[in-house]
């Protein structure tokens, strides 16, 4: 569907630096993405509900290196490109959805921090929405109603048009604050005082860590905290639609984060705020808003301390018994990534060949049969089970490409069966043992 | 020297200095600060109760953070008890309010916002227990490096405390943690009474740090003495006038109730305390609670006011508070029996006198008790140690004719006052349970760990540095089949399910055992709380607590709650726990006694009565060149002289051996003797055949039963058994002493 066409430099470059690293690229990834048709297909159509006032909320759920982050980065950039306004977050240990020390408003914070658009793709975006918000109404007042920037009531005219959109807020939980944040922001821009959208972009971004703070300096008696970040986000997506854009996506991934936490109230508590979430998406009390969740099935399935424990959860999540023997439903909430079949994994490897070849300007030389073979070293090496998990194996095949690339003498079939090929298990090794004696601890 | 290090310190101190009218520096408070100001070492302060250690420290440690202010808590002061926190927060915060350097203690009692505080502004100086900082460990990883990133001292309150307890090892494990996490290991001041051996000390406060310590010497005050032993024959005070423990160290109840009759030692103790300020110190909060009971109950008689207080572990803190407020006012004398608690340096005024019930197990024990007394800098030390047995009637069996621990009180005595010696540490060799303990803490501190890194953070900690890798995965093999730790799909290690439970209990942050305990509520004073016991009483039972006798109104189980009100009588009821154990040097020195000529001059009139008898007695039947006896029938006595360690190892053989030996019904009272039958066995070839056969015995596997079940810490019960009976094997059992002491059979 693609592969042979140009890809800028900009582009293929951030693949091949991301791949080898590990990482699934922030773009560019139509131009290596395999598979998932029906449920790309599906996720498209979130995206038409979420674009006329609906809300959308999906989990991804597969197993490492099944593809999940993959999948979220897709669906972020294609959202992206069609005006969707996005953002994406890693769940850790310090960023979940409510924790002691604000874990709720650090991950709230990421999000922010993390928003972005199609003008702004990698992250940052909130100051230039509001921004180009306001342009935008500038020029339609010049062009709608004829009255030059230079004339005196065309403050007053940007102001009531300003006033209307926030206005439509207002209504919702918290909106009346939201309101007068984003009023303040106007102002400052207004009077030219940078200080003054200083601090309402402050307290967009979660920084005010008291209410005595944020009172004494925008005259707003709440914060964003653990139990209130949500309701800003419900209001982010209301607001970004309310001035032009088609929704906001918001994304969760490393979800298994919460299958980690070791504290059971505390566990509990963290699914209480995704369900809270799920039902606000079913029960339409969210608009123009889509939630993704990446995790593990033992995050989603263990009935111990997964999201199954949660019975209320549970109940709602549990598959459709008509679902079993290989038919899938997509439409519902859980979309479940199987690894990459052999086939898969063979076309795979052809598009980041491509890339390469593309991107260093070679002609790709590969043929199927040297590919098929290096999937089949790699099996012998280190197992089916492990060699399906893409990231490895791709960053092995690129680093092998690198090599052929400088030393054109030699050959990939003497490389791949040759001593210094060594494809690592996956392993979760922690930096800091590398060189102790406990590098070998194993159990 | 004096006038340099004055004017060293700045502004604020010296005018507290001179605020509180010292003369002069004192000599360890001069040393002290030289050493602080002029090396980067370690410091060990060791120095009689009531020197001014801990001024010594934090005099010299506040002058370097007020002149270099730290960009975070600048001094971390690890205390063994709340109250001394309470008490040192007292003290120096007086001298802090001046340099704006801000005190925080930091405890189970302490109000959350007060703790919020500092957790967003990390300044000053932060006092706290083990059992906090290990909550603080587990709970504020994400905040430890902001906390302490710039942390200059560790000042460690009464390490000789430490330093022979588990408790000791959590510190250690502790101070490396943080050492970890800030990225370097700050300057550690032990402060500790007198100890014998300055190498032992020395190497534990540096463990781990690879800093030398240095110990300024200084000649400590030369304190008067005053020391008096009295015995008394009372009727019935305990079976055989001596505590009887088990194999692990735990008291075993007597079965008998006292009598209402207040004892000659009774009567002795009233008039030796009355109008004045005293302290006494009992082996067991039991005792304590008997002692006062019948000093009330005499008052009571005689009609003196009643100012008897008590202070033990399972009083409620607001009566334990009461007791120590009234003698720290002391303008009414009064008297306070307490157990261990007022050990510690807790300021309870001036003491005109301690009183010592029954002999002390260690003469660290006794030296920490003794220096309660007269904390002016001119007073005497002055100490009644005061003894009761029953009637040694002619009847009884040759063990039971024996003050044991009127002897082993003029041990302690002596092996101080003529040798100056002290116990040494007993070095851990295998702490599994506090293996156990630091690698849950561990692993709830990080969230999730490789197992690599799991075994790096912990087993690189000094206190674990003999633990193999071998035995380490056997511990987390067992831990993952317990379900205390989970192994998840990507290979990680987290807090299992069922480790939560244990973790996220506030009692898991000790080392030390608990037991449940119910709350004991006054019925009559609107439910004040009196304090805790460990058992279940029913209604109309009686049990004696804080010094009265009260008898049980209502239970409530669910809140582990009884009520009571006040009544009359004496009673008994034992609080369940271990002691210390007795080291063979004194169990030696006992046997000595037995056999020299001279009467030390404390001894008073009944003592040296009870000594002359008892000599007469051991001379008749050769205790200098025997170790075993026969007593009526085929029952046999043996007397081996051996510390509780070598005492439960010499047991063991005996039972283990028992058929070879030919020898049945073997009961003992420890550390003294073993008591057995034996058939047609000579006494001399049956000494001869136990000899040999401890000399036999290669290695304590063989005193170990093939299925047995160690658990004696607190979590024993979550190691594997095979790693339990190592424990057993290293830690409490000696083989190597044992033989040592047939020699001197």
């Amino acid at each position: 569907m693609m592969s042979k066409k140009r890809i800028p430099q900009r582009v293929s470059a951030t693949i091949l630096k991301s791949l080898s690293a590990g990482v699934v690229p922030r773009i560019g990834l139509e131009h290596i993405a395999v598979g998932r048709k029906e449920e790309i297909e599906s996720l498209l159509e979130d995206l038409e509900n979420i674009e006329v006032g609906s809300a959308a909320f999906r989990f991804f759920i597969g197993r490492y290196g099944s593809g999940k982050s993959f999948l979220i980065q897709l669906l972020r950039n294609y959202a992206m490109d069609r005006d969707f306004v996005v953002a994406d977050v890693d769940l850790s240990p310090a960023r979940r959805f409510i924790g002691a020390g604000n874990k709720g408003v650090a991950t709230y914070r990421e999000l922010i921090s993390n928003m972005s658009t199609k003008t702004r793709p990698s992250g940052g975006a909130l100051t230039a929405i509001l921004e180009k918000w306001i342009s935008k109404i500038q020029s339609t007042v010049i062009t709608e109603k004829g009255i030059k920037p230079t004339d005196p009531v065309f403050v007053d005219q940007v102001e009531t048009e300003i006033i209307n959109a926030v206005n439509n807020i207002k209504d919702l939980v918290h909106g009346f604050d939201f309101a007068i944040v984003i009023s303040t922001y106007w102002r400052g821009h207004k009077l030219g005082e940078e200080e003054t959208k200083e601090k309402a972009l402050r307290w967009l971004r979660g920084e005010y860590t008291t209410k005595t703070e944020a009172r004494n300096s925008i005259s707003v008696s709440i914060i964003v905290d653990d139990d209130s970040w949500y309701d800003y986000i419900k209001l982010l997506a209301r607001f970004v639609t309310e001035i032009g854009y088609k929704g906001l996506l918001i994304f969760f991934d490393e979800a298994v984060n919460l299958y980690k936490i070791t504290h059971t109230q505390s566990r509990t508590n963290n699914y209480e705020k995704l369900l809270t979430m799920y039902n606000d998406t079913m029960q339409g009390k969210a608009e123009y808003l889509g939630i993704f969740v990446g995790g593990t099935p033992q995050f989603l399935e263990d009935r111990r301390r997964g999201l199954y424990s949660y019975e209320a959860l549970h109940s709602r999540l549990v598959e459709s018994r008509f679902t079993k023997n290989g038919l899938r439903d997509i439409s519902g909430p859980v979309i479940k990534l199987e690894r990459l079949t052999l086939e898969e994994i063979f076309v795979l490897l052809t598009r980041v060949m491509n890339v390469h070849a593309l991107h260093y300007k070679y002609e790709a030389f590969l043929t199927n049969d040297e590919l098929q073979e290096f999937i089949k070293v790699i099996v012998s090496r280190i197992g089916a089970d492990k060699l399906l998990t893409p990231r490895e194996f791709v960053r092995e095949f690129i680093i092998l490409l690198n090599v052929l690339r400088r030393n054109p003498q030699q050959s990939f079939l003497g490389l791949i069966h040759g001593e210094d090929f060594k494809p690592q298990v996956p392993s979760q090794l922690d930096e800091s043992v590398q060189g102790t004696e406990y590098e070998e601890f194993t159990l | 020297m004096s006038d340099a290090i004055f004017s060293r310190f700045p502004a604020f101190i010296q005018e507290w200095i001179y605020s509180h009218g010292w003369e002069e520096l004192r000599e360890i408070q001069i040393a002290a600060a030289q050493t602080i100001f002029t090396t980067k070492t370690h410091v060990l302060l060791a120095t009689g109760t009531a020197s001014g250690k801990t001024e010594a420290a934090f005099l010299p440690a506040l002058t370097l953070i007020h002149e270099d202010p730290p960009a975070s808590i600048g001094i971390l002061y690890i205390s063994p008890l709340k109250a001394l926190i309470n008490d040192q927060f007292n003290r120096i915060e007086e001298l802090l309010e001046e340099a704006e350097i801000s005190a925080w203690p930091w405890h189970g009692d302490i109000p959350r916002n007060l703790k919020r505080k500092l957790i967003e502004n990390p300044n000053g100086v932060l006092q706290i227990t083990p059992e906090s900082m290990e909550s603080l460990l587990i709970n504020r990883q994400q905040d430890l490096r902001r906390m302490f990133g710039d942390l200059r001292f560790v000042i460690i309150d009464e390490v000789h405390v430490f330093m022979n307890a588990e408790r000791g090892i959590q510190i250690l494990c502790q101070l490396e943690r943080l050492g970890n996490i800030i990225g370097y290991h700050p300057r550690r001041i032990g402060l500790s009474a007198t100890l014998s051996d300055y190498s032992s000390a020395e190497k534990w406060l540096s463990s781990g740090t690879n800093i030398p310590v240095n110990t300024p010497k200084v000649q400590g005050l030369i304190k008067r003495i005053r020391l008096a032993v009295e015995n008394f024959i009372d009727p019935n005070p305990n079976p055989s006038g001596i505590m009887q423990y088990s194999e692990a160290g735990e008291l075993i109840a007597p079965t008998s109730e006292p009598s209402s009759e207040p004892y000659p030692s009774n009567l002795y103790l009233f008039d030796q305390t009355l109008n004045r300020q005293c302290l006494i110190f009992t082996n067991t909060r039991e005792r304590a609670e008997t002692t006062i009971n019948a000093l009330r109950a005499i008052a009571d008689q005689k009609k003196y006011p009643n100012r008897y207080y008590i202070h033990h572990g399972s009083i409620s803190a607001t009566l334990r508070e009461e007791a120590e407020t009234i003698m720290k006012a002391g303008d009414i004398p009064s008297v306070t029996a307490c157990s261990v608690t007022l050990e510690l340096g807790i300021d309870i005024g001036s003491l005109e006198r301690i009183i010592q019930i029954g002999s002390p197990r260690t003469v660290s024990s006794f030296l920490q008790r003794l220096g309660r007394s007269g904390r002016k800098k001119a007073d005497v030390s002055e100490i009644l140690f005061i003894h009761s047995e029953e009637e040694p009637s002619d009847n009884k069996p040759l063990p039971y004719l024996i003050p044991w621990e009127l002897i082993q009180s003029i041990a302690i005595i002596n092996l101080y006052l003529e040798e100056r010696w002290i116990e040494p540490i007993q070095e851990l060799k295998s702490p599994f349970s506090l293996l156990y303990h630091q690698t849950m803490s561990s692993l709830a501190s990080a969230g999730e760990l490789s197992p690599q890194a799991l075994a790096q953070r912990v087993l690189s900690l000094t206190p674990f540095q003999h633990v193999s890798q071998d035995d380490y995965r056997i511990l987390i093999r067992h831990l993952i089949e317990l379900n205390h730790i989970e192994q998840i799909e990507d290979g990680g290690l987290i807090i299992g399910l069922d480790g939560e439970r244990i973790i996220r209990n506030y009692r898991f942050y000790a080392v030390f055992p608990d037991v449940v305990e119910w709350t004991v509520k006054d019925a009559e004073e609107s439910f004040d709380e009196i304090g805790k016991i460990g058992q279940l009483f029913l209604p109309g039972d009686r049990f004696p607590l804080a010094g009265y006798t009260w008898e049980v109104k209502e239970i409530y189980p669910d809140q582990k709650i009884i009520i009571v009100s006040k009544v009359g009588g004496r009673t008994r009821y034992f609080w369940p726990g271990g002691i210390a154990p007795v080291h063979t040097r004194i169990l030696q020195q006992m046997r000595k006694i037995l056999f020299e000529d001279k009467f030390y001059p404390y001894l008073q009139p009944s003592a040296i009565e009870r000594i002359q008898q008892v000599r007469t007695l051991a001379r008749k039947v050769e205790m200098d060149k025997r170790v075993l006896f026969q007593l009526a029938g085929h029952k046999f006595v043996l007397i081996p002289w051996a510390g509780s360690i070598s005492f439960r190892t010499i047991g063991r053989i005996l039972e283990f051996h028992s058929e070879e030996l030919g020898i049945r019904s073997i009961s003992q009272q420890s550390p003294y003797f073993f008591l057995f039958e034996a058939e047609d066995q000579s006494r001399d070839n049956l000494e001869l055949v136990i000899k040999k056969l401890c000399s036999r015995i290669k290695s304590p596997s063989e005193l170990i039963k093939e299925d047995e079940i160690f658990v004696w810490r607190k979590f024993d019960q979550y190691i594997p058994m095979n790693l339990q009976q190592q424990t057993l094997m290293d830690d409490y059992l000696d083989l190597e002493e044992v033989k040592d002491i047939i020699q001197s059979w």
